[in-house]
């Protein structure tokens, strides 16, 4: 919601940069757009992300974009402590006000983080899902972590998130398994919502999917902006779902932002020749 | 009007395109100076390519101007070309409407709430949202039967009215109208003329574009011209 602006962005991300070898002084100069790598041609380390900055605002879909290998996932796997950066800050505050630079927090504060405020959907659904328990299950275990304890309370909050995502309530004794794709990915969704969320990452829900379920999937997400007002970052290599998703979109290259702004902006007046060939391609 | 105050003020915009692949530039719109004021009307005229739709697509944010300033005024006043993006996306959600002959909304989604859209993103519960939404599109005469279908289908005139009513449901303090008209029959157009007249009426500052040259002597009290950018300018 545009109006709880004011209350500050949720994550604030300065310089993060991520270097997967052993690294040199250069590995930076000497990768990124301007070189068309994102290998240290000094000393081979991958440059995964670099100086990458961005602030996200409660209720906001930002909207990242980019070829495969510019450093989408990497970035969100940053934000989800599933990895730490070589250099830069996040910064997170959560909505009580308490802020965190989660470059340097440890363990067991990320996991607190991950399992109580952040909600990750992965483009794998055997990433985001455990496969050897049932819907209801999978949402459980992630109730669980934030401290619920009785057997009827989780019972009604995983029914009401799979209605929420549309998951038949008849389902929720089934595992994923025998769950159809666009299924899978809304019990990927109701589990990452379970502990009701401030931060929620999208990394190629659609990806894959027949158009029918695609668009089922976006509805969904734009449903629980409406009503959550949760803060989101969504991932993509499609343009029209950050059309139709992102206020506001940052555009990845060999690891650096090339662009970013307005998503109408980027897709009727984009300024960086690859954003411009990336947009052109795609009419 | 002694009483109308200037809501936008635009001085010395200028947009040219660069596209890298050709390395070509396109002037678009040189050097535009105008105010729109409270329930006053300013047309945007000139020849085709003169840039009109440009500089609304600047004021917007949709494209980068390369000079000038775009102030809305208010406390604290704005400006719109270079300021960022969530106090732009805060101005599109609460001062400015945009419409254009194209309605841009969500598929799938039933017309009260396209309309209503405006109302729920600024934080107006979905209820009461769309109770406001109903009374413009009964103000547009949108027949009821349309209102829970998705506009998709819709004839040119209805979506029209559609567009409109969205723009005007959370009361904006600045419309702007790129050939609102546009393709629309004599009954739809004239609804959409009273629209714009009670809008003006209820003090809102509009900055249209008309293709036809009545609509712009029967409602415009200002009118700015435009003129093609010279074709020298055309040279990277
Ligand atoms: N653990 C790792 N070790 C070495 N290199 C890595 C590692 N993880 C990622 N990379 C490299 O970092 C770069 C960015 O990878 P990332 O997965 O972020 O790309 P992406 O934009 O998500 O691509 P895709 O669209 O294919 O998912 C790639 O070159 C990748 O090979
Ligand atoms: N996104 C864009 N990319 C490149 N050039 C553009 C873009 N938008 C507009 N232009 C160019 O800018 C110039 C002015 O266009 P604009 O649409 O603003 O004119 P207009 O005055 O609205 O014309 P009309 O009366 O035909 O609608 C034209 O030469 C147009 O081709
Ligand atoms: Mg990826
Ligand atoms: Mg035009
Ligand atoms: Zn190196």
């Amino acid at each position: 919601m545009i109006d709880r602006i004011q209350d500050g962005p949720v994550i604030e991300a300065q310089g993060l940069t991520r270097i997967h070898g052993r690294g040199c002084p250069d590995c930076v100069r000497l990768t990124g757009d301007v070189h068309g790598r994102n290998v240290c041609p000094a000393c081979g380390s991958v440059v995964a992300v670099a100086e990458v900055s961005f602030r996200l605002w409660p209720g906001e879909i930002l909207g990242v974009m980019g070829e495969s290998g510019s450093g989408k996932s990497s970035v969100v796997r940053l934000l989800h402590l599933d990895d730490r950066p070589s250099a830069g800050t996040v910064r997170f505050r959560e909505s009580h006000g308490r802020a965190h630079d989660l470059a340097s927090i440890d363990e067991a504060e990320a996991r607190r983080l991950r399992d109580t405020r952040f909600g990750m959907v992965h483009q794998n659904p055997h990433l985001g899902l455990n496969f050897g328990v049932s819907a209801g299950g999978n949402i459980a275990e992630r109730l669980l972590c934030c401290g619920e304890r009785r057997f009827h309370a989780i019972r009604e909050a995983a029914l009401g998130l799979l209605d929420r995502t549309e998951v038949p309530r008849a389902r929720i004794d089934h595992q994923p398994g025998q769950f159809s794709g666009g299924m899978q990915q809304r019990l990927q969704i109701a589990r990452a919502l379970a502990p009701n969320p401030e931060l929620l990452l999208l990394d190629e829900v659609t990806t894959g999917l027949d158009l029918s379920v695609q668009a089922r999937i976006l509805d969904l997400i734009l449903s629980i902006q409406r009503d959550l007002g949760v803060a989101m970052v969504v991932v993509t290599h499609d343009l029209g779902v950050v059309r139709l998703l992102a206020g506001r979109t940052m555009v990845l290259r060999h690891g650096r932002v090339v662009e970013s702004g307005l998503t109408d902006q980027i897709l009727e007046d984009p300024q960086h020749p690859y954003t411009q060939q990336l947009v052109m391609s795609a009419l | 009007m002694s009483l109308s105050h200037p809501v936008l003020s635009v001085s010395g915009l200028s947009k040219a395109f660069t596209i890298h692949q050709q390395g070509k530039r396109i002037p678009s719109a040189q050097d535009a100076t105008f105010a729109v004021h409270a329930g006053r009307l300013t047309a945007l005229v000139g020849p085709s390519g003169a840039g009109k739709s440009t500089v609304l697509k600047c004021i917007y944010r949709t494209y980068l101007p390369q000079a000038g300033s775009i102030i809305l005024h208010g406390d604290p006043p704005l400006d719109l070309a270079t300021c960022d993006e969530h106090a732009a996306l805060r101005a599109r959600a609460r001062d400015i409407a945009y419409v254009t002959q194209f309605l841009h909304c969500l598929p799938r989604q039933p017309t009260v709430d396209v309309v209503a859209a405006p109302l729920t993103a600024i934080g107006v519960p979905l209820p009461q949202a769309r109770e406001a939404a109903r009374i413009r599109l009964r103000e547009l005469d949108l027949p009821e039967r349309l209102w829970d279908v998705a506009p998709a289908t819709f004839s040119g005139g209805e979506r029209q009215r559609v567009n409109l009513a969205r723009g005007l449901v959370h009361r904006p303090r600045l419309l702007m109208l790129d050939e609102p008209t546009a393709s629309l029959d004599r009954r739809s157009a004239d609804l959409v003329v009273a629209a714009i007249r009670a809008a003006k009426q209820a003090g809102v500052a509009i900055l249209a574009i008309f293709h036809d040259p009545a609509l712009v002597a029967a409602l415009a009290d200002d009118v700015v011209e435009l003129s093609r950018p010279a074709e020298a300018a055309c040279a990277a």
